[in-house]
């Protein structure tokens, strides 16, 4: 549905930098596709190239075998930064929107009920916070009849239970057969998002495997949050997951208590591969019957996930002069929880 | 669907009780000024008026003042973003606004030139009978023309060209030259009778006048393909 074809084009973000796309190649036709990368990477220009909002000066872009510009109504487009016609009422833009896209009459509360924003309805959109202002965009995208979704950072500028709800409601869009592109600096928000990974680094796009943002130098990592009131009360699911072969260490810390978790453990376990390791929790949780309230996987951070860049050099060297060494690969780094 | 498109920029004018304050001040000056040609018994204050702080200033001030207040005062990408992010095609959201701004700018200006034109109308004005509805006229067609011309003011580097535009009018547009032919100044001044623009005749600086408003309408949003 989302395809683009050797696609260069330019954005210009809010500070005059540009964002840009190099010869990006993808194409995705239902699901969650999460795209990790900062702006200057060439996520702005690769939403706004997908969405019809800036010119592809090379290579094509095509949204179910048209142009973006011709798709308009197939496509919700939540960039970071939202606007929202600023004379109108919440209720007024959510038919606004109805409307636009040629789409059945909906009361606006169903519409913003889809983050729980019912509350918003009468409010004047100038009144809104940044964040409020955000939520009611994501809403209107989410309850639109759009084949295509695409967002900028999802999960940023929410507040509450929003995010959950944020997951959700895009989990259930791309099950119900739209195309979910999202972008995002946050590793732990792609893999909460994405059925599958990519990458922009200066442009140049690439896919990832899902286990890559969690497997680093020193394998897997997962945290455990058990409910008990103190680390001893854990040492049953402790030794269980000792006796298992997968995992490579255990580390036990008391967790920072929340209005939720407020008594509980968390158990760093570690391993060469997340499957394995995450089998063995399952395992030892049910030997030692130990209440498991929470698992966490670790993620890396962006810069680790970041594609390798190849240059092409400005000069063609002579022919007599021999080809530099291949670079050696950069290590894998350590995977932090 | 250019109805829907035209309800954002209509009430964004309606309801910005702040964008009313320059329309609202220009208003009382013109009639201030007209009031006051009336009672130093100007003969013919309908027509000093009209030729003089009306065409000079209320006219471009007050389409300035509409744009600026439909547009959102940040230039003409920004003031469609909105609707462009819920899915409407740019040019004719752009379509919509100027659209918008021509059609309150012709309003505002047509009924205030009649207004200057009845109360400071003297013995040696013409006849009030034929006077007024020339006036009307004059006004809404000088001020969609300028509202036309401060929207393609507007649609160039982030709306800043907007009072760039109106400085350019103010130095260009008053002259017999070649450039007062692309500003709507000189073609007003004719048409309230005062000197020919570029030597053409009333006829011509009317069409003119529907021209750059047509012209200047397209730019705008031909300059808006992106927003």
């Amino acid at each position: 549905m989302i395809a683009f074809t050797g696609a260069h084009a330019r954005s210009k973000l809010a500070d005059g930098k540009p964002s840009l796309l190099k010869g990006v190649t993808l194409s995705w036709d239902g699901g969650v596709l999460a795209v990790l990368g900062t702006p200057a990477d060439g996520t702005v220009a690769l939403l706004e190239a997908a969405a019809g909002l800036t010119k592809v000066r090379a290579g094509s872009v095509a949204i179910a075998g048209h142009a973006p510009a011709a798709s308009r109504t197939r496509i919700a487009y939540v960039p970071l930064a939202c606007t929202l016609p600023d004379a109108l009422r919440v209720d007024e833009v959510c038919d606004l929107a109805g409307q636009l896209r040629g789409e059945p009459a909906q009361a606006p509360a169903a519409r913003l009920a889809v983050l729980g924003l019912e509350a918003l309805a009468k409010r004047r959109v100038r009144s809104l916070s940044p964040g409020e202002s955000r939520a009611v965009s994501l809403a209107l995208a989410l309850s639109s009849k759009a084949s295509v979704l695409l967002v900028d950072e999802p999960l940023v500028g929410l507040d509450g239970s929003a995010p959950a709800r944020v997951i959700e409601a895009l989990r259930e869009r791309a099950t119900a057969g739209a195309a979910v592109l999202v972008t995002t600096a946050s590793v732990r928000d792609a893999t909460r998002l994405g059925d599958q990974l990519g990458v922009l680094t200066q442009g140049v796009f690439g896919h990832l495997p899902a286990s890559r943002a969690h497997v680093g130098a020193s394998g897997a990592k997962l945290r455990v949050v058990i409910g008990a009131e103190s680390a001893p009360e854990i040492a049953p699911f402790v030794a269980a997951l000792s006796q298992e072969a997968a995992v490579a260490s255990v580390e036990t810390s008391t967790y920072v208590g929340t209005r939720i978790l407020h008594a509980a453990v968390a158990v760093v376990v570690s391993g060469a591969e997340l499957l394995e390791v995450a089998r063995a929790v399952a395992t030892a949780a049910a030997r030692s019957d130990a209440k498991v309230l929470a698992i966490e996987s670790a993620v890396l951070p962006l810069e680790a996930l970041r594609r390798p860049v190849v240059v092409p050099a400005e000069v063609t060297p002579r022919r007599d002069t021999p080809a530099p060494p291949a670079p050696p690969a950069p290590p894998a780094p350590e995977v932090g929880v | 669907m250019m109805l829907v498109l035209a309800r954002v920029p209509a009430l964004r004018l309606l309801r910005t009780p702040r964008a009313w304050a320059p329309l609202l001040l220009w208003t009382l000056a013109a009639v201030v000024i007209a009031t006051a040609a009336r009672s130093t018994g100007s003969a013919s204050g309908a027509t000093h008026v009209m030729r003089g702080s009306f065409a000079f200033l209320v006219l471009p001030l007050v389409a300035y003042a509409i744009v600026g207040a439909v547009i959102g005062g940040a230039g003409l990408q920004q003031g469609i973003r909105g609707v462009v992010a819920l899915g409407a095609e740019p040019r004719q959201a752009a379509l919509a606004s100027v659209g918008v701004a021509v059609a309150y700018a012709m309003a505002a200006c047509g009924v205030l030139a009649a207004l200057v034109c009845v109360l400071a109308h003297g013995s040696q004005d013409p006849p009030l009978a034929s006077d007024l509805p020339t006036s009307l006229w004059v006004g809404a067609l000088g001020g969609g023309a300028y509202a036309a011309y401060f929207c393609a003011g507007a649609a160039i580097w982030k709306g800043k060209l907007r009072g760039v535009f109106l400085a350019f009018d103010w130095i260009v547009g008053g002259g017999a030259g070649f450039g007062a032919l692309f500003t709507p100044r000189g073609h007003v001044l004719s048409l309230l009778g005062g000197l020919p623009c570029a030597e053409l005749s009333q006829r011509a600086s009317s069409a003119l006048l529907v021209v750059l408003l047509a012209a200047y309408a397209a730019l705008a949003v031909a300059l808006t393909r992106r927003a």
